[in-house]
Parts: structure tokens; C-alpha cells; sequence
């Protein structure tokens, strides 16, 4: 553990060189970028890139965490290097964020240098997606057939559920490869999973094919946004904390307004 | 037969964590940990609804129990809590009610003053719950937490 905690400790360290203090608040901007990209809590991405870059050598870093970027500055005897590093979000990706919190704890231990760090940050960015589309098409289908079941559904509204989330799942992959805008991505989907989901509703399947339209939409819930905003304000993060927040109230938004344009087309609401 | 219930009210649930961790890319190594936190929380939630116990409360433990099975998850496989947490917690997301409150407040937008009320009082009723299960989901999968898993600051 090179974490250092007291004065003492930091005066003991060696002063990096200019090119090595470069180096070092890179990998660990690096990190933490890819922790925010896909969906880390702001206390961890703070901690995170505040570890390795101590561990790497240099005495300091003061930290900033916005929801659009990261800036650091990383201090080694009187020499100090700023960095901003803007962050695109992507999406949500749980396997990044495991391998970055192993690749942190070998840095911690001393069992990662600054060319080892590179190599593997380099192999977790080329990562990609660690389940083929069509099981995540399937699964997903699956859970919102499963949750359909939980609020009630009987074997009809599974098959139905299963169906339109699984074409709506498949849509929303599609939409997301063309880059389209996020909010239109969820009114579309919603909207499709509703039209996918009437079908029950129509041919008069199982006992109340209305729950069919409920869990068809869930697989859209925000819940990494919302529980990480929760987080980020208990921990005093605001800034971030506020803009999760937001986000997944305008994509919770999104679902209704999908839902609406189905219930008028379909005439549920009476429109 | 009450046994059964909660039996099948767990299996479901476990499929709905592992579809949604699967959606959100999580490590092969986590699914069991995700399936074992979402289906004890909500199997808790429906068995303590059994006992006439109020919605939100029963969330609320539900999500404690998630929260206290991610904190052990996350030791045992040396990964982040969040990862268990997240995933476990779909299955209790008050979906239903969310849609519900949706739909009464489209049908609010042509109603006459004497049905109007009864819409009104079914949306905000339906609005009101649903915030209220997502705030108690939402700290009892964090307070395990953040009173257990509190690291020396270093920043």
C-alpha cells in the first residue's frame, strides 16, 4: 500500500521528472474516464484515479469530477501537471469497471508499473461487450417476461412480454450502432415494445394482457442512473449526483411519452 | 403453499437480476451474486406483504437485504458492490404503479369535472407511491453501504 495518508509519508517519496509526472496523472485520468463512461458512482471514479496515481509515485492529486469530464492536477515536489479529460458518455458496461478495480488493486500492491498500467487500461478500452447481442436480446427478453410473471402475469403475458422486449431490446441495440440520439433511442423503444406488447391486448391472450404493456417497457428503467445519483448526493457530490438525476428522470420522461403515443394510436386512453 | 409462493417469487426475481446484469455487461463471475441478491430481496418483500406489512416498508428491507448480500458478493469476488446492488434492486422497481399513475394521467387530459376527481386522486396517488418505493429501494440497497463499507478517505 504506497497510499500516503500523513505528511510524513509524502516527504519520504522521490520528486518524479517532468516526462514521469506527465505519465503518470495519464494512466490515471485513463481509468478513471473509463470509469465514468460506463457507470461508476463518483466516490469510486474519485478514489480510483486518486490511488493510482499515488501508487505510481506522485504525492498528490486533487481531483474534480464533472459529469462531463475530469479534471486532476497531480503533485510530485514542487512540480505539479493540470489535465482535463473530456468523457463521452457511452453506456453502461460492469465488466469495465470490475477489470479497472482489479487493475487499481495491482497497482496498490506495487504489481503494476507505468508500462503494464498502459497495456492493460489499452486492453480494457479495446474490451467491447462481454455477451453477444443475442443473448443480451434474449436475456433481457427473458427478465421482462420474468418480471411480468412477478406483478402477476400468467403464461400468455410472459410469451407476449418475452416477445416485445426481445424486439424492442433488438431495436434498441440497432439504434445505438447508428449513434442516434439517446432520448430518441428510448421514446423510440418504448414506443415499439408498446405496439410489440398489444398484440396480446388484440387477440384477447391470457387472463389481463394489460400487464404485458407494463413489463414490456421496463427494460429501459434508468436504474444505474438513478441509484448512482442517490449515491452521489449522499456522498456529497452534488455536481454529478444532480445531472444523474436528471438524466434518468428525462429517460423515465421518455418511456411515458412513448407510452402515450402507443395508447393513443391503440385508442387505450381514448384519445 | 405459501412456501411454493415464495419459492417461485424467488426464481422469478433471479431471472429478472441476471437478465438486467446481463443487459448491463456484468462479469460472467458476478451473475450467481446478482441472481442470489434480487431473489432473496424481493422473496423477503413478498413474504413480509403476506403479513399485511406496508409496501414501502417491506421495499425498504427488501433493499437492505440486497444491499447486505452485495457488501458480501463484492468481498467474495473482489469486485464492486454496485455491480450486485444495481442488478438486484430491478425486480422491485414499482413498474406497475408507474404505469398505472401514466395512464390515469392521460385520461385526466379529457375528463369532465365530476370524473376528473376520482383520475386525479388515482394519478397522484399512483405518483406518490411510486416515489415513495423508489426512495426506500433506493436507501436500503445504499445504507449497508455506506455504514459498512466505509474505506479511509484518501482523498
Amino acid at each position: 500500500m504506497h497510499v500516503p495518508l500523513s505528511p510524513h509519508e509524502v516527504i519520504q517519496k522521490p520528486p518524479l521528472p517532468h516526462d514521469e509526472l506527465t505519465d503518470v496523472i495519464k494512466l490515471a485520468m485513463w481509468a478513471g474516464q473509463l470509469l465514468l463512461q460506463y457507470g461508476a458512482d463518483t466516490a469510486r471514479i474519485e478514489e480510483t484515479i486518486h490511488r493510482i496515481g499515488t501508487a505510481l509515485g506522485c504525492d498528490w492529486m486533487d481531483i474534480i469530477i464533472l459529469p462531463e469530464g475530469i479534471i486532476a492536477t497531480t503533485v510530485s515536489g514542487v512540480e505539479f501537471r493540470t489535465k482535463v479529460r473530456r468523457v463521452v458518455r457511452i453506456g453502461v458496461n460492469f465488466s469495465v469497471l470490475d477489470e479497472v478495480n482489479h487493475l487499481s488493486h495491482l497497482i496498490m500492491q506495487g504489481k503494476a508499473d507505468r508500462v503494464m498500467t498502459r497495456q492493460e487500461l489499452r486492453r480494457i478500452s479495446d474490451m467491447g461487450q462481454t455477451y453477444n447481442r443475442w443473448v443480451v436480446v434474449l436475456m433481457v427478453g427473458l427478465g421482462c417476461g420474468a418480471l411480468s410473471k412477478l406483478i402477476g402475469g400468467d403464461w400468455w403475458v410472459f410469451i407476449v412480454t418475452l416477445f416485445a422486449a426481445s424486439g424492442a431490446m433488438f431495436l434498441r441495440q440497432e439504434m445505438i450502432k447508428r449513434h442516434i440520439n439517446m432520448m430518441i433511442v428510448v421514446v423510440t423503444t418504448s414506443f415499439v415494445a408498446q405496439m410489440l406488447a398489444s398484440v396480446g391486448l388484440l387477440l384477447h391472450l391470457g387472463e389481463n394482457p394489460y400487464l404485458a404493456l407494463a413489463a414490456s417497457v421496463l427494460l429501459l428503467v434508468p436504474g444505474v442512473q438513478l441509484v448512482n445519483s442517490a449515491q452521489d448526493i449522499f456522498q456529497g457530490f452534488f455536481t454529478t449526483g444532480i445531472s444523474r438525476a436528471i438524466n434518468g428522470t428525462f429517460i423515465t420522461l421518455g418511456i411515458a411519452v412513448g407510452v402515450v403515443f402507443a395508447n393513443g394510436l391503440l385508442r387505450l386512453g381514448g384519445f | 403453499m405459501l412456501l411454493f409462493t415464495i419459492m417461485e417469487d424467488a426464481f422469478w426475481s433471479a431471472l429478472v437480476s441476471v437478465g438486467f446484469a446481463i443487459l448491463f455487461q456484468a462479469p460472467r463471475k458476478t451473475l450467481f451474486g446478482c441472481a442470489v441478491a434480487g431473489g432473496f430481496g424481493h422473496a423477503v418483500r413478498r413474504l413480509l406483504l403476506f403479513t399485511g406489512m406496508a409496501i414501502e416498508t417491506a421495499t425498504f428491507i427488501g433493499g437492505l437485504i440486497i444491499g447486505f448480500w452485495a457488501l458480501y458478493f463484492s468481498r467474495r469476488y473482489k469486485t464492486p458492490s454496485t455491480i450486485f446492488s444495481i442488478s438486484g434492486c430491478i425486480p422491485m422497481i414499482p413498474g406497475l404503479f408507474a404505469y398505472g399513475a401514466i395512464q390515469s394521467l392521460i385520461n385526466l387530459t379529457h375528463s369532465t369535472p365530476d370524473t376528473g376527481s376520482l383520475i386525479l386522486y388515482e394519478s397522484v396517488v399512483g405518483l406518490i407511491r411510486t416515489g415513495l418505493i423508489l426512495m426506500a429501494l433506493t436507501l436500503g440497497i445504499l445504507i449497508p453501504r455506506l455504514v459498512f463499507q466505509r474505506e479511509k478517505p484518501v482523498v
